[in-house]
Order: C-alpha cells, then sequence, then structure tokens
C-alpha cells in the first residue's frame, strides 16, 4: 500500500525558494444522516522536505509515501462503523510551505476537501 | 558659472530628486498599493467561476484601511519635513533634530506598515499564508541604526558646537570672498 503523488515546482522568481516542504494527508468522511453527525477518519498523512528550487528553474519529482504513513487502526474502525448505505467521501488535504528571499518571505499555501472519489 | 553655483545646483538636484523618492516611497506607492489591493478584492469578490465565494482575509480586514491611511499621512509629514530640511544649513541644531525626528517617523511607518506583514487569505478550500515579518524586522533594524546615528550626530554637534561654528563661519567667508 503506497500513496505516489507528482510534482512540479517552478519558480520564475530571481531569489530560490528554500525549506520547501510537501504535506499530504487523507480522511475519509461521511455525514451520518441520522443524526446529522459529520464522522471523519485519517488514512494518510506524511510531511516530506524537498530540495531547494533555484531561482528561475524548476524541480519536479514523485511525493512518495508508504505503507508506515497510514493509520490503519483508525481507518478499520471507521469500517467498522460506517454506515453502508452512507456515501463515503475521500478527502485529501495539500500544504505546501516555502521560503524566499534568503528565507525572510514564508508562505503556506494549503487546498483543504479535495474530494478524490465518491464511495458507495 | 562659479564653482559654488555649480556646486549648488547639484546639491539642489540632490535634495530634490531624494525628496521625490520619499515622497514616492512613502506617500504614492502606500496609495497604489491600497487601491491595487481593493481591485484585487473586488475581483476576487465578483468572481464568476466561484460557487460559493467566501473571501476571509482575517485580521488584516479590520485594519487594512486605518493603516494604509496612517502610512500615507505619516508620508505626507516625512516629505513636508524632507523638504524643510533641505532649506535648514547643513551646520544647525534645527538639521539635527528634524532628522532625528524624520528617522523615529519613518520607523513608526515600517513598524505601521509591519501591521501588513502577515496576509491570511482564505477562499472556499482555498488558503494562503504569506509572512513578511522577516523583511520588516530587517528593515526596522537597519532604520534603528540611522536613529542611532543621529542621536550620535545630535550628541556630537552640542559637544563641538565652536568647531561646526567655525566651519560655517569659513565657509561663509569663502562664499563672500567669492561674490565680492
Amino acid at each position: 500500500m503506497t500513496v505516489q503523488v507528482p510534482y512540479e515546482i517552478s519558480n520564475p522568481g530571481i531569489y530560490d525558494l528554500t525549506d520547501i516542504e510537501l504535506t499530504i494527508e487523507m480522511r475519509v468522511n461521511y455525514i451520518n444522516h441520522s443524526n446529522q453527525a459529520n464522522i471523519t477518519s485519517w488514512v494518510f498523512s506524511k510531511t516530506s522536505p524537498l530540495q531547494a528550487c533555484k531561482a528561475f528553474s524548476s524541480i519536479s519529482g514523485d511525493f512518495e509515501g508508504s505503507f508506515l504513513n497510514f493509520f490503519i487502526p483508525p481507518l478499520v474502525e471507521f469500517f467498522d462503523d460506517a454506515d453502508e448505505f452512507e456515501m463515503v467521501y475521500y478527502l485529501l488535504d495539500i500544504h505546501f510551505k516555502a521560503k524566499y528571499f534568503l528565507g525572510l518571505i514564508s508562505f503556506q499555501y494549503t487546498e483543504n476537501n479535495l474530494n478524490l472519489f465518491d464511495f458507495y | 558659472m562659479t564653482k559654488t553655483n555649480q556646486k549648488l545646483n547639484k546639491e539642489t538636484i540632490v535634495q530634490i530628486s531624494f525628496t521625490i523618492s520619499i515622497l514616492i516611497g512613502t506617500v504614492l506607492l502606500p496609495i497604489i498599493g491600497y487601491f491595487q489591493f481593493n481591485k484585487i478584492l473586488s475581483e476576487i469578490r465578483s468572481c464568476s467561476q466561484c460557487s460559493t465565494t467566501q473571501l476571509d482575509l482575517g485580521n488584516l480586514q479590520v485594519r487594512y484601511n486605518n493603516v494604509f491611511i496612517t502610512l500615507t499621512v505619516i508620508g505626507i509629514i516625512l516629505t513636508i519635513l524632507r523638504g524643510y530640511s533641505w532649506k535648514i544649513h547643513q551646520y544647525s541644531m534645527k538639521k539635527r533634530w528634524l532628522n532625528f525626528v524624520s528617522s523615529i517617523l519613518f520607523i513608526s511607518f515600517l513598524i505601521i506598515m509591519a501591521q501588513l506583514g502577515i496576509i491570511d487569505i482564505s477562499i472556499e478550500n482555498f488558503s494562503l499564508n504569506l509572512n513578511l515579518m522577516g523583511v520588516f524586522i530587517v528593515l526596522i533594524i537597519v532604520w534603528s541604526l540611522f536613529i542611532i546615528k543621529h542621536l550620535y550626530d545630535l550628541y556630537d554637534f552640542k559637544k563641538n558646537r565652536t568647531y561646526y561654528d567655525n566651519l560655517l563661519r569659513n565657509k561663509q567667508d569663502v562664499i563672500l570672498k567669492i561674490q565680492f
């Protein structure tokens, strides 16, 4: 059981992008319509430091997560308790962190709740 | 044209360009930044492709209007001070006090601008956190050195007043000799 996400980061700026960190998290979620409860469980989480991206260049590669980055017991518990008639969502969170201009400017870009696919 | 006149003209050009650069940096740039920022916000808010556009600027939302107005006011005062100090003679206490007050005003300008150093923008599932505090801290540290320098100038002028008075007197003598 592995996760592989290809990435490409381009830096058109005049300074290097340093301390780049990419975090990918995956959750499973369903809404129990009987009591309107939003039930979520973490499936996967990994933070990986990437190599610095030099000025006017780009880097690419694969973000890889292994079996060790999966949270198996909560996942098993989630599906044991899940209502099989409710729609289960696989949600993806992506966090991208980096520093620019000799490390004086830092920024974080986050994209939450990306729906991977619907699972019945 | 005499040498003194040439020197005066050169000084005038330098002083005028310095005042203009202060006007651009402290008055025009904040005004342009304010209108550009408003334009970007209105573009995001009127996004036709987004189903439910929810723009959240965090703490910035409350204070960015006030910050820009304060910056512009300080910028105008700085430019006036700069223009006024240009007319005052180099070897005077007033000039040194004006330099000291200007640098304190400029550091307060930077500190107020640093309020916009952390920008949080959230739109639907996307969020961007930009932290520019490092840049502001470096600028504030550098400008603190200028304040120390101006303080030293004040102290030096008070202590060596006779020396500067002589210097001024000699300079005036030279101008008089050339005129006659």
